[in-house]
This record gives structure tokens, sequence and C-alpha cells, in this order.
């Protein structure tokens, strides 16, 4: 960490309050259009070179933070602030005032650049940077403003911003931003046209017919390329005042992300010879446009704000294609006329978000005040769906079998009735989910030492669209899973499990039912859902040193798609805040916490072949005991504890230790099912410590240590050779140290050190090997325990940096950062030998240890 | 030819010993070495011409009995024990003793080629022919005198008005409460809290023309180099005061008895 300084130039405050006022308000509304989770990032524009946007470059105002008083200033739970800027040296022309810092610099790089350590960075070797360009005007005579802000760092990583406006008038903004997201720098693509949704594969490999050998020389033949998705941004908004209490404001952007990551493909999990997996590179290609806007009423008793959100998704792919280089599953259809060498992955949908909200807030008697919201929204997509297969994967006049399907012998996926809008139950898919929301809160004084709140929010979201898989070619039910990639795979005579194909096909009988018992997916799953929250709450200041306060809450959630349909969650927290000494902080929480969901579920899984109306075979035994049922245990009833401790001590003026610890425990109601299953306990804990010195106004240090655990336990999930029980335990380790003095008036030299050290551990016990690793034999019985390998990563790093002032308005800075990286995930376990294990590819070994250094000469003029 | 050289060695550091310390002695004692109390508000390093932080004043002490042998040639103006009766001198008498050094030094240290030393001669004059002892012997004997009322305000219409900025201030306006540092009843900065208010003046009883000004002459200081971190204060109020503003103010303050509580 270096020393950051938090306060902007100091321009006349009230023009620069204006332009606060509304950003912080863009970044609000912007962040209501929950369907594009991108809105709300960046809406600050910085980069990795100084995530401060200018400000930590900024002198430290040695005359402290105000005239009024020599000590440091703290928060209200005595923390120091740091060192205000500087006010800038302000220059006047025309009546305009202005203020300009020029940033130019050297960046030079060397170790292993891999993606793991610049995923979000596109730092070039020997590369001259454009650091900071920052030009800032005013006029005092009708307030008046101008700004214009950017910095390049290289050609996808660079922004630049430009504001105008007047105070108490209007403002506009407008930007740019090219932000660079890194996935892999050791990707070796089998395909050619990655990027693109037609990825063929490359000259020497066999469609569909390459041996395990010959691939595995080919790709270890490849040359490492690097693979990403580049965001690029640009918006323009503005806000003005129609008269002081009225403000209108608008802001319309639009990002684009272009790239491509790495993705899945056929998975067919038996592992023998025949079955194959493939990882792909699916295709980036998409734009996002979000508009907000709105109007804003602040009077003195009542403040008004009605907005408009909306966010429109366009996809340029619908689907990407990729040749298959194994002998797959269709090689051991009985009756291939064809293999299948073609696959096929879905993209994003078209979506179209809408959503209006008010909210109304009034001033009170007692000191209080009242807010009452509603928002209404709605997201539809009404894209073409896709056919079950691709005229690729299934070409016509081409058919797959014989398969046995719902007891039916001797059936053939005729292509013709399955590539083509015609075996749709409909051509698109009308799909909308309807949102509302309410919420109202209020806040009573009553007394000085008295605070009384309460609030209730509602928010449903209506899923509105239901799709039912019916062939009208075939009177079939269902679909072909991962696109026919995985048709068919022999019995595995290791594990003696039988053949198998993945034509989730439900074939009714003469009379129309589904007799068959069985558990296809043969639906959309329906996301609708309910969710209240009330909450009342007080604070008592008991003496001037002493603040408790208790919050009552009420969560009642009801998910339509979910195994239990009511969960209750009702907790306390009781506060605790002591000042008893001028130089000590002390606060302490405790929450209680019962979640109930009972003790009955819903044994259908929404949209399974079990829910529909026409099906009399047997429903699943007790699908929430198997593996498959475990999804429930997240909404299991349970009974939690919480306690969070903070100490702040102030043993001088210019220094501050923070000590905390805390620690959550939820008991799972295990008692509620037999046998018992599912979660058992979950526990989260964690302990810090810091301390900080401000010893001088622009010198510092501090450090600090932190740990944090946590434990989950799983018992007798069960799998077909008897029960089992799971323990994952993760454990984080935090350290550093941050030190910066300025030496007179000219040089300031910073130095930093930060670790991470983070691990993970999934153990079993088991009363039988074979509930674990039916592959082992002989079986062994008893209890017994294994550990997976631990997965670590870890991160070192260690900065140093020195800056000078040459003149007055000239700094030179330089600064050196070597970090190390650490991976170990046993999931990639010989990958970075081969990419090829049997018939299973893939397109990386994963995230990789790392060295890094990067040095970085910077010359900084005050213009 | 080592015992020459050595023998020259001790000499040169003997004379330049000697030198040292006689230069020293001839210079006042306080040019070199500061006082402990004014080393702790030596701004470090000067800033933008203001020299003084106030915020880390300690208190002032000293012999009241040698401070007023020194005030002959003070109270021609301030009036006798600091009474005055001409309304551009002001009173000293009952006046916080760390204000009044802070307000000697300003004059000691202040630049001759600035429009200020014109504007408050003779006390630059004056206040250099003071050792630093000096000064605060004078402060702390204006200390303990007991102020009496010697002129009425200049006017008797605008008192309330003056009053209600005093108390309350115009937060439409941007004026801040003067009570907030200089007390309910104008008797100063409050003595129970940091060492910065011991340096915040009582105002009560004090002349309304000399107020008024002060106040001016914070408000139009701009970009005259400021003393200490108090003008600095002062001027960011004093731009919020229009002219009546001032007077106002005054003449509230010169309505108020000396040592007065209500």
């Amino acid at each position: 960490m270096t020393h950051k300084i938090s306060h902007r130039p100091s321009l006349p405050r009230g023009m620069r309050g204006l332009g606060l006022t509304v950003l912080a308000t863009l970044g609000c509304c912007a962040s209501l259009a929950f369907a594009d989770t991108g809105i709300g990032v960046d809406t600050w524009r910085a980069n990795p070179l100084d995530p401060t946007g200018g400000m930590q470059s900024q002198d430290c105002a040695i005359d402290g933070p105000t005239w009024l008083s020599p000590r440091q200033r703290r928060t209200p739970t005595g923390n120091l602030y740091e060192c205000p800027s500087e006010s800038p040296p302000v220059q006047e022309i025309n009546g305009w005032l202005y203020y300009g810092v020029l940033q130019v610099g050297y960046v030079g790089t060397s170790g292993d650049n891999n993606a793991l350590h610049n995923r979000y960075t596109d730092w070039q070797n020997n590369s001259v940077i454009l650091g900071l360009i920052d030009l800032q005007l005013s006029r005092p005579s009708d307030g008046s403003y101008a700004e214009a802000r950017g910095s390049y760092l290289s050609d996808d990583d660079r922004y630049f911003q430009a504001v105008y406006g007047k105070a108490g008038a209007y403002k506009v903004q407008a930007f740019v931003r090219d932000m660079p997201n890194i996935l892999s720098t050791t990707t070796k693509s089998v395909w050619t046209g990655v990027g693109t949704n037609m990825m063929p594969l490359r000259p020497g490999f066999k469609p569909g017919n390459t041996s395990v050998d010959e691939a595995s020389d080919l790709v270890n033949a490849l040359p490492n390329t690097t693979i990403g998705v580049k965001r690029n941004k640009q918006g323009i908004g503005g806000s003005m005042y129609l008269n002081p209490e009225w403000t209108a404001y608008l802001t319309v952007s639009d990002e684009q992300r272009k790239g491509e990551r790495p993705y899945g493909g056929p998975f067919a999990s038996t592992p023998n010879a025949n079955s194959d997996m493939v990882t792909t590179l699916k295709p980036i290609n998409d734009s996002t446009v979000n508009i907000t806007g709105g109007v804003r009423y602040a009077g003195p008793e009542w403040r008004l704000d009605v907005s408009y959100t909306g966010s429109f998704y366009r996809d340029k792919y619908k689907a990407y294609y990729f040749e298959q280089p194994f002998q797959g599953a269709g090689a051991n259809s009985p009756n291939p006329l064809t293999a299948v060498v073609w696959g096929q992955m879905a993209m994003e949908p078209d979506n179209d978000y809408h959503n209006l909200q008010a909210t109304v807030t009034r001033k009170l008697p007692w000191n209080g005040e009242l807010s009452v919201s509603g928002a209404v929204g709605r997201m539809s997509q009404n894209d073409a769906i896709l056919p079950p297969l691709s005229p690729l994967v299934c070409p016509s006049g081409t058919q797959f079998g014989p398969y046995t399907i719902s007891g039916v012998t001797n059936q053939y996926i005729i292509c013709d009735q399955w590539n083509s809008a015609a075996a749709l139950s409909r051509p698109n898919a009308d799909m909308h989910i309807n949102t509302s929301m309410f919420d109202a809160h209020i806040v009573l004084n009553p007394f000085s030492n008295l605070t009384l709140r309460g609030g209730v929010n509602a928010n449903n979201q209506d899923y509105r669209g239901t799709y039912t898989a019916i062939n009208p070619l075939n009177g079939w039910y269902g679909y072909i899973l991962e696109s026919g990639a995985g048709f068919n795979y022999p019995a595995n005579a290791a594990t003696g499990a039988p053949p198998g194909n993945t034509l989730a096909i439900e074939i009714p009988d003469a009379a129309g039912n589904i007799a068959v018992s069985g558990n296809n997916r043969v639906g959309n799953i329906p996301l609708s859902m309910l969710t209240v929250d009330a909450n009342v709450g007080a604070d008592w200041r008991v003496t001037d040193k002493n603040t408790l306060g208790v919050t009552l809450d009420n969560i009642h959630y009801e998910p339509d798609n979910r195994e239990v349909q009511n969960i209750d969650t009702s907790s306390i927290k009781l506060t605790w805040i002591n000042r008893s000494f001028n130089w000590l902080t002390l606060r302490a929480n405790y929450t209680y916490a019962e979640q109930n969901s009972g003790s009955s579920y819903n044994r259908i899984n929404a949209g399974a072949v079990q829910g529909l109306p026409n099906y009399t075979g047997a429903i699943s035994a007790v699908p929430g005991d198997n593996i498959a049922g475990v999804v429930r245990f997240d909404m299991a009833s349970y009974t939690q504890n919480k306690i969070d401790l903070m100490a702040t001590f102030m043993p001088r003026d210019d220094m501050t230790i923070t000590a905390s610890v805390r620690d959550d425990l939820k008991s799972y109601r295990t008692d509620l099912f037999t046998p018992q299953y599912g979660r058992t306990t979950y526990e989260t804990t964690s302990a810090n410590l810091q301390w900080e010195w401000q010893f001088a106004p622009g010198s510092g240090i501090s450090s600090y240590i932190a740990w944090d655990g946590s434990r989950l336990g799983l018992a007798q999930v069960q799998g077909a050779n008897g029960p089992w029980w799971l323990t994952d335990a993760q454990r984080d380790l935090y350290g550093g140290i941050d030190y910066f003095h300025t030496f007179g008036d000219r040089v300031r030299f910073d130095f930093g050190w930060n670790y991470l050290y983070s691990r993970g551990l999934d153990s079993y016990n088991y009363l039988s090997s074979a509930a674990i690793v039916p592959a082992v034999t002989p079986t062994i019985t008893g209890p017994q325990s294994l550990a997976l390998p631990r997965m670590v990563y870890s991160v070192n790093s260690i900065t140093a940096g020195v800056t000078m002032k040459i003149t007055p308005r000239v700094s030179l800075r330089l600064f050196d950062t070597y970090e190390i990286g650490r991976v170990r995930d046993w999931h990639y376990t010989g990958l970075d030998n081969n990419l090829v294990i049997n018939q299973h590819l893939y397109t990386d070994a994963g995230p990789q240890s790392y060295k890094e250094n990067l040095i970085a000469v910077l010359l900084n003029i005050k213009l | 030819m080592k015992t020459t050289l050595l023998t020259n060695m001790l000499a040169t550091l003997l004379f330049v010993t000697a030198s040292a310390t006689a230069i020293a002695e001839e210079t006042p004692a306080d040019a070199n070495v500061l006082p402990e109390h004014r080393a702790s508000i030596k701004a470090k390093p000067a800033k933008r011409g203001w020299d003084y932080d106030m915020r880390r004043i300690t208190p002032i002490h000293g012999d009241a009995a040698a401070g007023e042998a020194k005030t002959t040639i003070c109270v021609a103006c301030h009036g006798p024990k600091g009474n005055s009766t001409v309304g551009l001198f002001p009173q000293l008498a009952g006046q916080r003793a760390e204000y009044l050094y802070g307000r000697l030094l300003d004059f000691q240290d202040s630049d001759e080629a600035l429009p200020y030393y014109q504007a408050v001669l003779p006390m630059p004059q004056q206040a250099r022919e003071m050792s630093d002892t000096d000064l605060r012997n004078i402060a702390a004997y204006f200390a303990a005198q007991v102020p009496a009322p010697t002129l009425p305000p200049t006017s008797t219409a605008n008192i309330k008005q003056g009053e209600h900025l005093y108390l309350h201030g115009d937060p439409t306006r941007g004026i801040p409460p003067c009570q907030g540092c200089h007390g309910t009843y104008a008797e100063g900065g409050p003595t129970g809290g940091g060492s910065q208010y011991l340096a915040y003046p009582a105002l009560h009883g004090q002349h309304a023309v000399f107020i008024a000004d002060r106040l001016l002459h914070y408000r139009e200081m701009g970009g005259w180099p400021r003393f200490s971190s108090d003008d600095a204060i002062m001027h960011g109020v004093a731009v919020t005061l229009s002219d009546e503003d001032m007077k106002a103010i005054a003449n509230y303050l010169a309505s108020l008895e000396p040592n007065s509580s209500r």
C-alpha cells in the first residue's frame, strides 16, 4: 500500500460539491439496473498505476486538516484521517482559474507476465506512458468550471473524461474508457477462428477421428497465445437545476466487450477411452447500452426522486460452433451415418431491462424522516430459440441410433426431426421477468439520546414464460443434452457402469402419458421469488460514553423454483459502543438468528418431467438425499450466533491501534431428516490487528496482520455406495507494512510490503472406500478419512519508491514493485505436461505461479 | 610540525568558539535560540508568509511587575493600565496574555516592505525594542489588569443585529457565530479545552472602532502575508461579512460590560 491522499484539489468548494453530488447520484441510480453487472463498475475513472485518479500524487498539506486544531483529525470511530491535499498552485487567465498536472513516464517489466498477475492491466514492457493529464478550470465570476482528465498505459488500457458545468445550473460529462481483462497467456488453441462463432480445427487434426497420441503431439507443438476480453465503454450525461428545488439528470453509456474466454464443451464424465470432454474458447462480442434519467425535488419538507433505468444487452452471436477432435460418442453409435464432428454452445440471449422507481421522503416531527419507495420493472428476452440440434451436428438425411428411450427399443434420432425450428414448441423465447419493489423506512429522534428506526422492504420477481420442450414433429418430450456431443457411450468395464446416452428424451405412450419413471428436465425453471424484509430497532445513548442498540429483523423468502417454498429468517442484533476513555473506542455486536424452512420439501425438481400433468411414472425416491439434492442445503433450517468485537486505541494523538475479532457459527438442524444429511455446521472466524502512526505531516508508518477462516461440514451425503461426510476448510492470512516519509520539502520515500496466503482443504470421512473412490479395489470398510491436496494461493509483493521535487512545479518519481505469486491447485495436475489426457482436451494448464518486476519512472509537471 | 599543526587547530577552534559566543551575546537572546514557547508555534517550515502556528501555543507566563515597568510608552496610546480612551487603540486590560503575546510577535516580525507594516505603525518599532521576555512580561501585566468600560458603541441602532450575528451567525450567507470561538459572553476561547483556544481574544467591552477596523483588515488582507494560523481563520470569517455586519458586531461587543456574563 502506498500513501494515499483522500482529498481533491480545493478549487472553490461550491463548484466541487455539485459535481460530486451529481456523480454520486449517477453512480447510485445506475446501480439500480442490476440486469447488467457492469453498471457501477468503473464510474470512477482510474487505472492500476494510480487507482486514485491523480490524488495520490498530490502533496500533503503539512498545515494539517484544519486551522482550528493542531491535532490529527479522527473519524467518529477513532481512526486517523489521512493527510489532506495541499491546495494546488492555481493561476489565472482572463478570469479563469486553472490548475493542471501532466505525468509522463516509462514502464519496464520483467518476469512471468502471466494472466494471474496482469488480469486487469496491460503493462507493456519498455513503454512510454501518459500516467495522467488533469486540467481543472473554474471561473468564480459566474461559477463555471471545466475538467479534463485522462491516462494512457496502452491501446487497451486508457481512459479520458471531460466535464463542463456551472455551479447551481448544470453539468455535462463525457468519458471513454478501455480496459483489458486477460484470462490466459498460456492457451494452446486447437481451433482457427477463435473470437468468432465458427471454429474449425487446425490443419493436422482429423475432425471426429483424431487419436489421443495424435492430438497430444499436435497440441504440444502449438505456441502459447494470450486470450482475454477487451472492454470499451463510452458515456455521456448531464444534470441541470431546473430551479433551486428541481433537478433533472440523464446519462447514456455503451460498453462493448470483445474477445474470447475459456468455456465448457462436451462433457462425457465416464472416464473411458470412448468418452470425450472438450473445453472450448467462447467468443465474446456484445454490447450493453445503459440509460438512466429522472427528476429530483428537494424542498424544506419533502424530497422526491423519480427515475427510469434501462439496460439493453445485444450479443452478436446466438451460438458458436466448434469441430471436435476425438472419436466422440457418435462414433460409438451402433449405426452412425456420420461421426459427430461439430459441437454447438448457445450464447447469452439479447435482453431488455426497464425499471421505473419513485421515492418520496418527508421530514417528521421528533427530528424524524419517512421515506417510501416503489419500483416496477421488466426484463424481456425474445430471441429465436435454437433448434435442439444444429444441422452441423446432425445433418439432414442422417440419423443416430438405435437407442432405447423410455423403455422403447430401436429408436433413432432422425436429424430432420431435430435440426430446425420446426422441432420447437414455439419459435421465440417470449420470456419476461416482471419485478416490483416496495420499501419504506422511518427514523425518529423523540429524545436527543434515543433514535427509533424501522423499515419494510418487499421484492417480487414474477417469472412470465413457460416453455416445455415438446417436439411437434414426433411428439417426444425433452431435448438432447450437449447438442449431441455425448450421444452414446458404452459400458465401463472398470467401474461396471452400464452403457448410456445423453438423450434427455421422454417418449409418451399411446395414451399420451409419460409412464416410464424418469427425472429428465423437459422445461425451463421458473425464477419467481418473493422476499419480504421487516425490521425495527433503536439506539439509546445511555450515558455520554455508552450507546446501546437493538435491531429485530425478519426475512421471509418464497422461491418458486426451489425444493423449499417458504424460508423465514429471524434475528436480533445487540450493539454496544463505549467511549469511556478518550483514548479508546469499544464496539461489540452480537446477533442471534434462526432460519426455518420446515421438514418437508418439494420432491419434484422444477422443470422436470415428473411435474408434467401427463406423467404417470413413479416420483423419484427421496431425491434430496442424494448428491443431486445437495442444493437444498443452503436453505436448511439453522440457528446462528455471530459476535463482533472491535477496539480502537489512541495511545497518542498521531497513533492508532485497531483490533477486531469476529465469529459466525451456523448450526444446522440435522435432526429434521432421517438419516441426517446436509450441512451440519458452517463457521467463519476472523481476527485483525492494525497499527498506524502518522508521526509528521506527510510521513507515517502502518502495519497489519489478519487471519480469517471458514469451515463447512456436510453430513451423510448419500452416494451409490453408502454415506460419507465432507469438510471444507478455508484459511487466509494477510500481513503488510507501509511506510512513507517526507524529508524536508523535496524528497518523499515510500515503501510497502504486502503478503497474502490463502489455503483451501477438502477432506472426507467414510464408512466404505467405495463411497469415495469406487474404482479402488479391494473396497476398504470401516471408518476412514481422505483429504485432497491443499489448494494454495499466495502473493508476496514489495514496492519501494522515491519522489523528488526538482523545482516547485516539477517532480520525479521512481518506483519498483516486485511480486511473487504462487498457485497450487490439484484440479490442474498434469496439465503442465500435456493438455490432452485420454480424450479430454484442455485449453491451458490453469493459473500459473509467477515472479514479476515492474519499474517505472514518472515525470510530474504542474502546468 | 605536528605540534604546530595541532596548536593551530586548537587555536582556530578556540577562536571560533569564542567568536560564536561573542556573537551570541551581542545579539538579543532570542534571535538564534527561540524560547520554548515560541519554538512550539514557529511553523515548520514557514509557509506562504505566515510564520506562527497558533494552534500549538503554550500558556504564556511572565513577570507582571517587570512588564509594567516596560509599559510606559504603551499607556500613552492604550491608556492607564491598558484601559484605552481612543477608539482605534484597543483595550488591553484583562486581555488574554497568549493573544497579546501573539500580537506583539506579529508587530516584531512584520515586513517593512508591506502595506501592513505601515498600517500598524508605530507598533513594529515599539515591539522591536523588546526582548521575548519583555513581550511575555508585558502580556502578563495587561492580562492581570481589570478592564473598565471607557467608550460607548458608535451606534445603538444595530446592536440587536450585531447580537444575532455574534450568537447565531447567518447560515444563509455562510457567517459563522462568533461565540463558537470567542465565547458566549465574548470572554475569549474556552480555557478548559485545547491550548489553541488560549489565543482567541476576549472581545467584550472592546472598542467598536477597533473591532470594525480589525475585521476590515482581516477581510481585505487577501494576499498579504498572514502572520499566523489565526489570521487564516479570521480571513475566512471576515470575507463573509459586509461593512454593515462588521459595524453591527462591533457595536454589540462594545455594548458588553468587560468581564460581563448573562
